[in-house]
């Protein structure tokens, strides 16, 4: 009977403890006059009670515990999330162009003479995975050798693009942007353990930097060719010491809140679709930024934030691991 | 610790917080693995895999929903690939033996260590339950789910929580009804159970 089902859907929510308070009455109004819907709802309450009782009397096999833990003591956790889909294409550019980029920035706005940058870039980019905890320092020491020439390619010329490029945000170890009234102090480079990202890169994929460059207006966090990057001020100081660089320390430049907790992760991977990765930049926009802040302060989980200068060059999210700092020395 | 606490460091490495954790879970855990799977072997290995996918997977949980949440959903994965692991085999088994695929169901009568008749009668009609209905009953009345911890576990609506659990219910009535478990068997038991009609 077609009526009678309804009643019997009630009768299960009833069993849970679910049916509101107006279906409740009507339910037990119908059983005072439906012998069928009383027998179902009498079978229904004990099988309930059947069901509890199985499950309250099931016992797990004997050193069950120890067995999980045998098992668990020999396998690894894991220590970070696997990269997103969209990570390959730009994670190689990225690779390559950070290794140019320090350079680049530092020399001339304007056109690179891409080739001879990536040529450069491909000599000491290309770090295998188990190489990304050593790409900081591997990155520090190729720069020395990369300047002289990467300038000469970068001198040529006047097209000074007008936006403010952007940081890769999973390309810990590019500087960031620089606006022509940020002095060099502002661009420290993030050498971290983010730089695993850097490590899924392959030369090969160069060509991809234009596109990703675009990229950026239209979404957050989206990564752009360091080759891109030579908006740098004529002004900047090519001689600025590459000792500033350090692991972890967010530019000054850019209005930074380090966060850690549940609540950012799951604001990343909901607001800006990213996977959230310890030691992670994530580039936010303003109102992005506006936004994780309320998210973060309505959470009580701790952050730190740390103002950009006055003319900053935009909103950064790292993502610190608190979970598992073994990450940090991958 | 809380559970969150024991989360926390479990995800740091902690191995004898991840210990704890085990042994606060594994009945629930064992009991949903044992009614999917339906038998114990299998069960074991069922719920022992949900454990080692929360042991790997703890540094990139974020929290959202609650650890045992969580976990169940892990263990009612566990639980279905290893079903269809079985099933696999067995069509294997009958496409070399030549004969027309069987129907899914569980090898054969649960195991009850006490109970009534009536419980024993139930764990083997879940058996014969579809696995959906079988999952959603076990998440509820097994794990003790609320609608919305199981609508977040099964990635599921809350109507469609509401329904199909009801649906499971009139299911597993319908098979100890036809196994004659249920019929005339109801208001004495309510009796004894009650004392009264």
């Amino acid at each position: 009977m077609k009526l009678c089902e309804l009643y019997e859907d009630m009768i299960s929510a009833f069993i849970d403890g679910a049916l509101e308070e107006k279906d409740r009455a009507a339910l037990m109004e119908h059983l005072a006059v439906c012998p069928d819907c009383q027998t179902y709802f009498n079978e229904q309450i004990a099988l309930h009670d059947a069901l509890m009782g199985d499950a309250a009397e099931i016992q797990p096999p004997e050193n069950f515990t120890a067995d999980v833990m045998a098992h668990v003591r020999f396998s690894p956790q894991e220590k970070r999330r696997k990269p997103a889909v969209r990570w390959p294409q730009w994670a190689a550019l990225a690779a390559c162009c950070a290794i140019a980029a320090v350079g680049l920035w530092r020399g001339a706005p304007g056109q690179v003479d891409r080739p001879a940058v990536i040529a450069a870039a491909e000599d000491t980019a290309a770090p295998e995975e188990d190489a990304c905890a050593d790409a900081p320092s591997v990155v520090q020491a190729e720069k020395a050798k990369e300047l002289p020439p990467v300038e000469q390619a970068a001198d040529t010329g006047g097209n000074t693009l007008e936006t403010a490029p952007e940081v890769p945000p999973m390309l810990n170890s590019a500087p960031p942007p620089a606006t022509p009234e940020s002095g060099t102090e502002n661009q420290e480079i993030q050498l971290d353990a983010g730089a695993g990202a850097v490590a899924a890169a392959e030369p090969s994929e160069e060509p991809a930097v234009p596109d990703a460059h675009m990229a950026v207006e239209d979404g957050p966090a989206m990564p752009v060719p360091a080759a891109e990057m030579p908006q740098a001020s004529p002004e900047e100081d090519l001689t600025a010491p590459l000792e500033k660089r350090t692991v972890g320390t967010a530019p000054v430049s850019y209005t930074t809140v380090i966060a850690a907790g549940p609540a950012a992760a799951a604001w990343v991977e909901e607001t800006l679709g990213l996977p959230w990765t310890a030691g992670e930049r994530y580039e936010l926009s303003a109102e992005e930024y506006a936004q994780l802040l309320e998210v973060l302060q309505a959470s009580g989980e701790d952050y730190t934030e740390l103002p950009g200068q006055e003319n900053n060059g935009g909103f950064l999210l790292i993502a610190e691991n608190a979970m598992n700092h073994q990450s940090e020395t991958d | 610790m809380t559970v969150e606490e024991l989360v926390r460091a479990a995800a740091k490495g902690r191995t004898e917080a991840f210990e704890e954790l085990v042994r606060l879970h594994e009945k629930k855990v064992y009991a949903l693995t044992l009614r999917m799977c339906g038998n114990p072997e299998d069960a074991r290995d069922a719920a022992q895999e949900a454990f080692l996918s929360a042991w790997r997977g703890l540094p990139s949980f974020r929290g959202e929903a609650g650890f045992s949440t969580w976990l169940y959903r892990l263990a009612s994965n566990a639980a279905i690939d290893q079903l269809r692991r079985n099933r696999r085999q067995r069509e294997e088994d009958s496409l070399d033996a030549g004969e027309m695929d069987a129907p899914d169901q569980s090898p054969g009568p649960q195991e009850a260590a006490e109970g009534s008749e009536l419980q024993r009668a139930v764990a083997d009609g879940l058996a014969s339950l579809s696995e959906d209905h079988r999952r959603i009953l076990l998440l509820r009345e097994y794990q003790q789910l609320s609608y919305d911890e199981i609508a977040q576990t099964l990635d599921m609506d809350l109507g469609t929580v509401k329904s199909r659990i009801s649906r499971a219910r009139r299911a597993l009535r319908k098979i100890l009804l036809e196994s004659g478990n249920l019929s005339g068997y109801l208001p004495s038991k309510q009796t004894e159970k009650e004392g009264r009609s």
